[in-house]
């Protein structure tokens, strides 16, 4: 590929602004707006994708990446996130072409995120917590318990064994009902959901929220409700580019 | 009770801001895209070195880099880079994920 013959984007803008951030790129690039009618993509000329084993320096390109979909959004209004790492090859003509060609798909996706924030919201649960509480609570589990009390060691081994297993499906069950009571809750503050994978044992749910800039508040009441729930914890945040809803 | 705010605090937030950057955003029309090899082994060796492989593959997380990575090291070990195959990286990315 000759030099420069490439166009990293950034995001796409819901605006026909020409407008030259100047050199704040990764790797110092300076970035510009290609606008295509109602809407520009924002970019700077690059030849290759960045690529590197070296983990803090992609840290810091995508970083460097996040900010600009930050200052874009500052100046230019509702924007799409690209993805770290893409390209457009050719010239500004190309970057123009394709913002044509997919105007009505870029559009729809702009009116579906105007005004909105994504948010990330992650619970954890505390099972040991869940489970000492029932314990105090579950009549099998008493039952158990007071039968354990009367009987010799080896039988009263199998029967606290008995119990363990009655406490781990009733933790599950009860997680299950907590997962589906949270996800409601947010549900009705959040226009869009989306269910991401748990990265813990810990971790009941993590999910991506897209939010009316109106009704952020509303969402910070439904999770610190659910913080105060003694074994769970909420860890809340944003706001985010849309990355999850585009 | 009280509400909870968001934080965005740069090194509290960063593995929120790479699994979004990295994993999820825009992914335009793959005819016109460059983006090579780069995305998913930038993808692997990043979230490797912040998480370890092991946690990785336990939640399921390296799953569809890794069947990328996997086709791409196919092609290459079949003595055909994928420059030469004409085959898109990213497309390979795309079908992984679907599969």
């Amino acid at each position: 590929m000759s030099k420069k013959s490439g166009r990293y984007v950034y995001c796409v803008a819901d605006s026909g602004k020409s407008v030259n951030f100047g050199r704040i790129g990764i790797d110092k690039g300076i970035v510009y707006t290609i606008p295509s009618g109602n809407l520009c993509a924002v970019v700077h000329n690059c030849s290759k994708p960045y690529q590197s084993k070296d983990a803090e320096k992609v840290k810091g390109w995508v970083r460097t990446h996040q900010n600009i979909v930050d200052v874009a959004g500052k100046e230019l209004g509702t924007v799409i996130p690209l993805s770290f790492d893409v390209m457009v090859k050719g010239s500004n003509k190309d970057v123009m072409n394709w913002l044509e060609k997919e105007n009505e798909k870029l559009m729809d996706i702009i009116k579906r995120i105007k005004g909105r924030q994504e948010f990330g919201v992650q619970i954890f649960l505390d099972r040991k917590i869940m489970g000492s509480k029932i314990a105090e609570k579950n009549k099998e589990i008493q039952r158990l318990r007071k039968e354990m009390e009367k009987e010799s060691k080896g039988k009263a081994y199998f029967l606290r064994q008995r119990i363990e297993r009655v406490v781990k499906r009733e933790i599950e069950r009860g997680a299950d009902l907590c997962f589906k009571d949270f996800f409601n809750r947010i549900k009705i503050v959040a226009d869009d959901v989306r269910v991401d994978k748990v990265k813990s044992s810990d971790m009941l749910m993590n999910l991506s929220c897209l939010v009316h800039k109106g009704r952020i508040g509303e969402l910070g009441t439904e999770l610190g409700i659910i913080d105060d729930m003694e074994g769970f914890s909420v860890r809340f945040t944003g706001p985010w580019p849309p990355y999850s809803f585009v | 009770m009280e509400a909870i705010e968001p934080t965005r605090e740069v090194n509290a937030t960063l593995v929120d801001l790479l699994d979004r950057a990295l994993d999820k955003g825009l992914i335009i029309n793959a005819d016109i895209i460059v983006s090579v090899a780069g995305v998913p082994l930038l993808g692997v060796s990043l979230k490797v070195a912040l998480a370890g492989m092991e946690t990785m593959l336990k939640y399921g997380m390296m799953e569809d880099w890794d069947e990328a990575y996997r086709a791409i090291a196919k092609k290459e070990c079949g003595g055909e880079t994928l420059k030469e195959s004409g085959v898109k990286p990213l497309a390979l990315k795309a079908q992984a994920q679907t599969s």
